[in-house]
């Protein structure tokens, strides 16, 4: 007996079958020779373009690593096992886990005031007129009493503006008004502030109610200055002052950063990335600038183009993963989000990467005058006209906001399994549909695939972590890290 | 050059010009008019062929036309008069390889796709336990969406 | 350590279990065994018997030096027929068992207490008659066999009972899991609520044919991962075990990275060396691969089950032959009465921190094994 075993033992041979069935799996070119192989799960392996062949017509040798390691990923079955329906079942359904965090971020726009005039930013307004452009209390308890009929255990309570502290009293108002009326769930508040406007009254009730902050930050002083404009051209350091002050009275966590990237952004992504390390954050999120929220007359001036930004994301990963190689602790957020799509089972909440898209399900946009949105950049497209993303009013009931619509079900329509060129492809468990994106930048919520600078940017994105964990070992090694 | 099964699917691309190194009457042909191609129903489905032509509408204008029994004519005008077809040709072929694979795949596994999909979303036995109930929250600024 | 041993001689009466008493404070003679050291001269009265160490007088029962370390309120099973005393519980031990039965439904390549079709119900009963004797701050009991959920409604009653005089005691299950395929049973356990109960489940490889051959047994890597998807669902604790040797070690990447993929929701994985009894003594030149050989595999997996939050334990592994990056996971595990170490061992300074070998590992160790000496700098060197 060659294996070494007594008699009485079975060899492995006994316990084999020899000959496979194909479980579903989608595919995509990686690069000349190798195609990404994915199945309904969100498993994945890398196969060359002959692999891939053999594998559909039937002739991986039986048992060889290969076949065992496609068997093991779910990719084929042989008769010896019948449990991977019940494991893709599992995992299929963990995937779409996140429905049941239905309408999960509530945002409340308390007054479209702003101190600062960023070139970005549409929706804006630098006035007195607090009539105008201020969410009143009234305004306010019919928000949050749409918010308590939300299904979720969880809820985030999120102020936008504008510059929500320049109507702080009603901030403090809802965040005293939700805590009252809790029925049980888990509440967090955060404030979306550019930090200009913090008062340590604001702060003392910050750190009482356990209210966090979001900031933005561009990069250094002199970009973050030219993007973000205001009377003494001081953004900067009062961003800088206010997240210091912040951290001191909140604690260290109590704070976290945004960062718009521009044109002018895109040359520069390590020094970004180093002022967010000298600032002392731990992530940082390498954005895409939004269609939304800038007037056509910038966006020329401001704008770029997806390869550029492809470009600028690249550099900017190699240089975290150089930062974590001497030991310095940054991540980058939308990597991260994708690693975990990618090398877990777990399904992850971010909106724009859903399918169905996460608009009207996870999130919903009180704006200052009463309307209700499916999104925080639909509302930003209703300050420029394109009301397409409006669900009704406050003054509506809860079962008329999700029923009396003709939007969500057209959201609906959008899960990417029936979108062309989106149903094949091998990254579709990764990925999501972005409705608004494409409504503003194509006309239609659905998409034309082959143009949509998401899908080319979420592509290319993929295929580059992808590559890394494939073809440079330590760069996997630090991006496994991050999930 | 990859074959599948067949052996009927091997092309050169040389300048313009497109010979074919395979044995069957097929296909690629290029004009002063773009490209012309002859896609034979009984290798390709109809909508594998709608399925690859459409990724190409980004760069081309493409018509369809049925010629004889089973040809179906593709004509692609570059959408920039400026641009080559060339690549266009051999990712047209790639592609529709690509869509036949999937094809194969498809017919084969729609059984367990079915199957999975339908345990997947059924709400007995399975759906209400605390297993799928695993959602990974991650540490995501607070702010999704700018300021 | 022995666990058990001869009487000085044999009488005519039925086995029973006795838990011991040093003294006479004791409030449950019937169900205690007097135990006397020496030639004292003591008159206890109402003791299910008494056991000298030491020259046996009248009616008493003589147990030999062997067994000095008998405490107050360990427990015995006496069988007078043949003479026979074993050790079914220690008081102070971290490493008690109850032994269920030695029938089991696979048949491992590498199992160190091969299985026999036989009768033995009576274990356990004799564990049912136990359990109430034993201390009720007891840290740890293991639930081992062959495969306890063979006994059904008996192996329900043993949690039950635990549940009922030993609460606070952790209670670790050793099972193939592949009866908790029927989500009955899972529904059962979980019914029992035991506060503090994990289930240890071996799963030897991401593909099916080669489990099913570690195992034996046709059908039982789909059992098992069905039965481990019952207890997730059901809220159970889960930790799952997977030994090496030359027919699992190659896919322990893979096997790593589907237990993350599939089964993300388990407490634990526990990575064991061989033990060299029973049937891995009869299959040794099939399973014996030396631990230094398969570290690459070993850490791959480890950083794998890590990178995906998963708890990793290594056991029955020395840290000489270890890679220093896995010197975290390892854990001292193998019971104090099995516990040895080499020769070789005397001189290492790391010898309390290392896990040593089983007494039955002097058939065959790793050539890995070298002491540790005098630090050099902030590492340690070889010899």
């Amino acid at each position: 007996m060659t294996s070494g075993l007594n008699r009485s033992f079975r060899d492995l041979t006994s316990f084999q079958t020899n000959s496979y069935s194909l479980l579903p799996i989608r595919f995509l070119w990686l690069d000349s020779d190798r195609y990404i192989v994915t199945n309904l799960a969100g498993n994945h392996q890398l196969l060359a373009r002959d692999q891939l062949d053999d594998l559909v017509n039937h002739r991986i040798i039986p048992h060889s690593t290969l076949y065992d390691d496609l068997k093991a990923n779910h990719f084929l079955a042989d008769t010896d096992s019948t449990v991977y329906q019940d494991l893709l079942a599992a995992k299929f359904r963990s995937r779409q886990a996140r429905t049941s965090e239905f309408t999960a971020l509530h945002l409340f726009v308390v007054t479209l005031r702003c101190d600062h005039s960023c070139q970005y930013c549409q929706v804006s307004r630098v006035s007195q007129d607090r009539v105008a452009y201020d969410m009143t209390p009234e305004i306010a308890n019919r928000a949050i009493d749409l918010m308590f009929r939300s299904p979720s255990p969880c809820l985030k309570v999120e102020f936008q503006g504008g510059e929500p502290l320049l109507n702080f009293e009603l901030v403090r108002h809802v965040v005293n008004e939700v805590t009252r009326r809790n029925d049980g769930r888990d509440i967090q508040f955060v404030i979306a502030s550019n930090l200009s406007m913090l008062t340590d009254e604001i702060l003392d009730f910050c750190t009482d109610n356990r209210v966090f902050f979001s900031t933005s930050l561009d990069g250094p002083a002199d970009l973050h200055n030219r993007n973000r404009p205001r009377p003494d051209r001081d953004s900067y350091s009062r961003a800088v002052a206010g997240i210091q002050r912040i951290r001191d009275h909140l604690g260290s966590d109590a704070v976290s950063a945004l960062m718009t990237s521009t044109a002018e952004s895109l040359q520069q992504p390590e020094a970004i990335i180093d002022e967010y390390v000298k600032l002392g954050f731990e992530s940082i999120f390498l954005r895409y600038i939004s269609p939304y929220g800038f007037a056509a007359k910038t966006a020329t001036r401001i704008g770029y183009e997806t390869d550029q930004f492809i470009e600028f994301f690249k550099r900017g990963l190699q240089h975290i993963i150089l930062l974590n190689d001497r030991g310095v602790r940054m991540r980058e957020v939308y990597s991260t989000l994708l690693l975990q799509r990618i090398l877990t089972p777990y399904a992850t909440g971010y909106v724009d990467l859903q399918s169905p898209s996460g608009i009207g399900i996870s999130v919903l946009a009180y704006n200052y005058d009463g309307d209700v949105y499916a999104s925080d950049e639909g509302r930003m497209l209703a300050e420029m006209g394109d009301k397409t993303f409006r669900l009704g009013t406050v003054e509506n009931s809860y079962e008329e906001l999700f029923l009396d619509n003709d939007l969500l079900p057209a959201v609906f329509d959008t899960m990417l399994e029936g979108l062309p060129g989106c149903c094949d492809c091998a990254l579709l468990p990764f990925c999501g549909s972005d409705p608004v994106f494409h409504h503003r930048t194509q006309g239609d919520i659905v998409g034309h695939r082959p143009t949509s600078a998401f899908c080319k940017r979420n592509m290319e994105v993929m295929r580059h972590l992808i590559r890394l964990l494939e073809d440079d070992p330590h760069s996997a090694a630090v991006l496994r890290s991050w999930i | 050059m990859v074959c599948g099964e067949t052996q009927l699917r091997s092309f050169l691309i040389c300048d313009h010009s497109v010979k074919f190194v395979g044995l069957t009457a097929t296909f690629l042909h290029a004009d002063d008019d773009g490209l012309l191609a002859e896609i034979d129903l009984g290798i390709y489905s109809v909508s594998a062929l709608l399925k690859v032509v459409y990724k190409f509408t980004d760069r081309c204008y493409i018509h369809l036309q049925y010629r004889s029994g089973r040809i179906i004519e593709a004509r692609f005008r570059a959408k920039d008069p400026q641009k080559s077809l060339e690549s266009v040709a051999g990712e047209f072929c790639n592609e529709l390889l690509d869509q036949r694979l999937r094809e194969i795949v498809n017919r084969e596994s729609a059984p367990v796709r079915n199957l999975v999909l339908a345990h997947a979303l059924s709400r007995t036995s399975l759906a209400s336990l605390p297993l799928e109930a695993t959602v990974l929250t991650p540490e995501l600024p607070p702010n999704q969406s700018g300021v | 350590m022995h666990l058990s041993a001869k009487l000085s001689a044999s009488y005519d009466a039925e086995p029973f279990i006795a838990r011991i008493a040093e003294s006479d404070n004791s409030s449950d003679r019937a169900k205690e065994a007097r135990l006397i050291r020496g030639d004292r001269t003591l008159l206890p009265n109402g003791f299910r018997c008494v056991l000298r160490l030491g020259v046996a007088r009248d009616s008493e029962i003589g147990i030999p030096p062997t067994l000095a370390y008998l405490r107050d309120g360990d427990i015995v099973r006496i069988n007078p027929r043949a003479s026979e005393i074993r050790v079914l519980y220690r008081r102070h031990s971290k490493h008690n068992v109850l032994f269920f039965t030695e029938r089991c439904n696979s048949r491992c390549l590498m199992c160190s207490q091969p299985p026999r079709e036989i009768d033995d119900a009576y274990l356990i009963e004799e564990i049912l008659e136990a359990i109430p004797l034993m201390a009720a701050d007891t840290s740890d009991l293991c639930i081992t066999g062959g495969e306890p959920t063979l006994l059904g409604q008996r192996f329900l009653d043993v949690l039950t009972s635990a549940k009922q005089w030993l609460p606070k005691t952790s209670l670790h299950l050793l099972s193939n899991g592949r009866l908790f395929s029927d989500l009955k049973l899972v529904r059962d356990v979980a019914s029992v609520g035991h506060p503090d109960f994990m289930i240890g489940i071996p799963l030897y490889s991401d593909v099916a044919s080669r489990h099913d051959f570690v195992v034996q047994a046709k059908g039982a890597f789909d059992e098992t991962v069905r039965g481990i998807m019952n207890l997730a669902r059901c809220e159970q604790k889960i930790e799952v075990r997977f030994v090496i040797h030359r027919q699992t070690f190659e896919r322990l990447p893979q096997t790593a990275r589907f237990i993350s993929r599939n089964l993300p929701f388990i407490d634990q994985v526990a990575f064991m060396g061989l033990e060299m009894m029973g049937f891995t003594k009869t299959n040794l030149e099939g399973l014996w691969i030396d631990p230094v050989d398969y570290q690459p595999q070993l850490r791959q997996a480890v950083r794998e089950l890590t990178t995906s939050h998963i708890n990793v334990m290594i056991y029955n592994h020395q840290l000489c032959v270890l890679e220093k990056e896995l010197w975290p996971f390892a854990r001292r595990s193998i019971s104090d009465w099995k516990n040895i170490y080499m020769p070789n061992c005397e001189p290492c300074m790391l010898r309390s921190e290392c896990g040593g070998f089983f007494s039955s590992a002097l058939l065959r160790y790793s050539r890995g094994i070298k002491p540790f000496h005098q630090p050099v700098g902030a590492g340690w060197y070889h010899n």
